[in-house]
């Protein structure tokens, strides 16, 4: 399917335009008051904010080799995967290594973009989402549909009908009594889990710490219940020293929930040193490349900055009315648009998403990090016409815009068809069918093309006065 | 008359709503500002520098500026195609692009700057009382980061009832070949803030771009309840009130 057909269903499907809604309403709503709040500080934070991903998105070798050192001293096990494929291989070797069976996990959109449970499952290691959201979809067999609320396209109704199906019938379908049902299933799988996996919000280079956030707590639960950790983590989100760290963690939730600070801040420096209590006995993270590297100094380099907080997706018209699933892959929305070539290389499927954007520039303006994100859609639309991607209808017709556009002789005589044309087949000075242009005419008429243009209209003007 | 300025009426003005151009220079004539339109203007560029062809783009925008050539300001009653000149015109053409930018004011910054005191005192009178609401288009709002002249200038005019509209800054979804590529998204955003406007229950529905005036006005006709038009036709219909400043013209950067 295509964006234009999964993108007309979703928007022909009331229910999902209610949920998604009043999901992406309430979070922007609730970071515009938090960002209100801010007042100056809150673009001065932006500012730093980017500032540092500028320096990290600069050096990513440098900070790669620091923070791997780092880690190491830590006694973690620091593995580099240049693909999806690489990345799931390593991922399965050291699950198979310690002889796990049972795998936990917590909510990462770099596990969703190497698709690591599937290759779990397959491999006989059955993996539990952790995260209320995407053990819902779990459940469902869906995909996530945004950033950090990953099922906020489904309805109570439709997540107790999941739940009376697969743990059992129950009556209540207030959002506390759905909760603790969850909660209570998912306390045996976090019990019964023997490697624990994460995605990481933040790297730091200089500690070799991974940080997470979350408002659940099941990523501490998943962190330090099984006897081996093992985070993905991708190579952009390496960040330099914690003081940095502080800024974009607070940068990443106040966009993404409006919250000052998430319920629960990890920050998980290795492996249960001698003498401490809790804590994995093994730590193994992997870096991932898949794609990124090939972006640095490209045209869409600068979505590499971006920290996942999910506010363009909650501030795009287009992703309030047509969600997440219809943009095909892992990542939906304004940054989607501009990360997708770069994790699944350039192609249709990116090439049909540049254009899923009116180019309104609400994105820019909510981006903690300050990404030109309509820059990066117009440079994505750009590099498809460069490379000959385009099609060649496309091509076609702006070329024969440009040459008219440049005589204006042409442009007149342009006026002129186009008067003809619309005056023959539209009533009353509208045309409510223009053939070749029906997408247009479904929804809109427009006028017929004047027969005296402004120009003629003021040159007779100006010739009446002067008389 | 004094202070003249150059007219860019952009193409969809010039070919399909002849009648915002001539509002457009009635109301600049009211403010004894005198329009010239010079010859040989077509298009700013902006469908093929926002479709990806950029060498395209620059040359419709070299022939643009060679038209408009001169010092005076260039008057745009479009936020999209001033855009266009103001911020994209220096990145596909340099120095030339930057001269040329810095002459451009969309239309409701130019009247503003004109003719609304810093005291707000109302400039227009409608001969009667009537109601509109006012969608922000994206451009004005977040491209040229200008929320106000438009609102400032509907403030300023007397028996002209405006309401607040819901999601008054968000996108009509035009978004120019986004109408027709993914027109059941555009179509579903027309709908919103049509309704969004039916339901402030005014009877016009102000805007200030030609593209939006285009989408909008297109699905309002069919679907009726109320009336899209550009912010030229509403000061139009309004007499000055006051004189004009005595330098104006000369207050813009």
């Amino acid at each position: 399917m295509t964006f234009d057909e999964r993108s007309g269903r979703a928007v022909r499907n009331p229910r999902l335009q209610l949920s998604i809604f009043q999901a992406t309403d309430l979070l922007h709503t609730l970071r515009r008051g938090r960002f209100d709040e801010l007042a100056a500080a809150g673009d001065a934070y932006r500012t730093r904010a980017r500032a540092i991903r500028e320096r990290v998105i600069g050096r990513i070798d440098h900070y790669a080799r620091q923070f791997t050192e780092a880690a190491q001293r830590r006694g973690i096990e620091v593995h580099f995967a240049g693909d999806a494929a690489e990345a799931r291989a390593i991922g399965l070797a050291i699950a198979r290594q310690y002889g796990s069976r049972r795998i936990i996990k917590m909510k990462s959109m770099l596990t969703e973009e190497i698709e690591l449970r599937e290759a779990f499952t397959e491999a006989g290691m059955p993996t539990i989402e952790t995260d209320l959201g995407e053990w819902i979809l779990q459940l469902a067999d869906e995909k996530p549909s945004h950033l950090i609320a990953p099922a906020l396209h489904k309805s109570k109704e439709e997540i107790k009908a999941l739940f009376d199906h697969h743990i059992g019938p129950h009556d209540s379908l207030e959002p506390k009594a759905l909760v603790d049902r969850a909660q209570a299933a998912l306390r045996e799988e976090f019990l019964a889990g023997d490697l624990g996996v994460t995605g990481a919000n933040f790297a730091v280079a200089e500690t070799g710490t991974l940080v997470l956030v979350c408002n659940e707590g099941n990523g501490r639960l998943v962190t330090s219940g099984p006897s081996v950790y093992l985070a993905f983590v991708p190579v952009e989100k390496l960040v330099p020293t914690l003081d940095d760290t502080a800024t974009l963690v607070k940068m990443l939730v106040q966009s993404a929930t409006g919250q000052r600070l998430t319920a629960c801040v990890s920050w998980l420096t290795g492996p249960r040193l001698e003498g401490e209590l809790d804590g994995p006995s093994a730590v193994h993270v992997v870096l991932v490349d898949n794609g990124r590297s090939a972006a640095l100094g490209g045209p869409l380099e600068e979505a590499l900055m971006c920290i996942r907080c999910g506010a363009c997706l909650n501030a795009c018209p287009v992703y309030r009315r047509v969600g997440g699933h219809s943009y095909g892959g892992v990542y939906p929305g304004p940054i989607g648009i501009a990360v997708t070539p770069i994790v699944e290389g350039a192609g249709p499927h990116g090439d049909e998403l540049a254009h899923a954007s009116t180019l309104c520039g609400a994105c820019e303006d909510v981006c903690p990090v300050k990404i030109d994100l309509p820059r990066l859609i117009l440079e994505h639309r750009r590099t498809q016409v460069t490379s000959g991607r385009a099609p060649a209808k496309a091509n076609a017709l702006f070329a024969l815009y440009a040459m008219v556009m440049q005589r204006p002789w042409l442009y007149r005589l342009a006026l002129f068809v186009g008067w003809i044309v619309t005056s023959l087949i539209g009533r009353r000075g509208r045309v409510e069918w223009l053939p070749g242009a029906a997408a247009w005419t479904r929804s809109r008429s427009m006028p017929v093309v004047a027969r005296e243009s402004f120009s003629q209209r003021f040159s007779r003007r100006k010739r009446q006065r002067g008389r | 008359m004094t202070t003249p300025v150059s007219l860019f009426p952009t193409c969809i003005v010039d070919s399909l709503y002849p009648e915002v151009g001539e509002a457009v220079v009635d109301v600049l004539e009211r403010l004894d500002v005198s329009v010239d339109l010079p010859e040989g203007q077509t298009c700013c560029g902006l469908p093929l520098y926002n479709n990806g062809y950029h060498d395209e783009a620059r040359a419709v925008a070299a022939r643009t500026i060679a038209a408009m050539a001169g010092e005076q300001t260039i008057v745009v009653p479009s936020g999209s195609c001033a855009w266009m000149m103001r911020k994209i015109y220096p990145k596909l053409l340099g120095e030339v692009g930057e001269a040329f930018a810095a002459r451009v004011r969309e239309f409701s910054e130019f009247v503003a700057a004109e003719c609304v005191t810093k005291d707000a005192t109302p400039r227009f009178r409608l001969p009667q009382v009537k109601t509109c609401t006012y969608h922000a288009s994206c451009h004005l709002l977040r491209g040229l980061h200008l929320p106000e002249p438009p609102r400032a200038l509907l403030a300023a005019t007397e028996q002209l009832d405006v309401r607040p509209l819901e999601q008054a800054e968000e996108c009509c979804g035009f978004g120019g070949t986004f109408s027709v590529r993914y027109d059941q998204v555009s179509t579903k955003m027309m709908d919103d803030k049509l309704a969004h406007a039916r339901a402030t229950g005014a009877e016009t529905l102000v805007v200030t771009d030609p593209g939006c005036m285009l989408h909008l006005d297109g699905g309002a006709r069919r679907q009726g309840g109320i009336r899209v038009r550009h912010l030229a036709e509403v000061l139009a219909e309004a007499e000055l009130v006051g004189e004009p400043e005595a330098d104006a013209g000369k207050g813009v950067e």
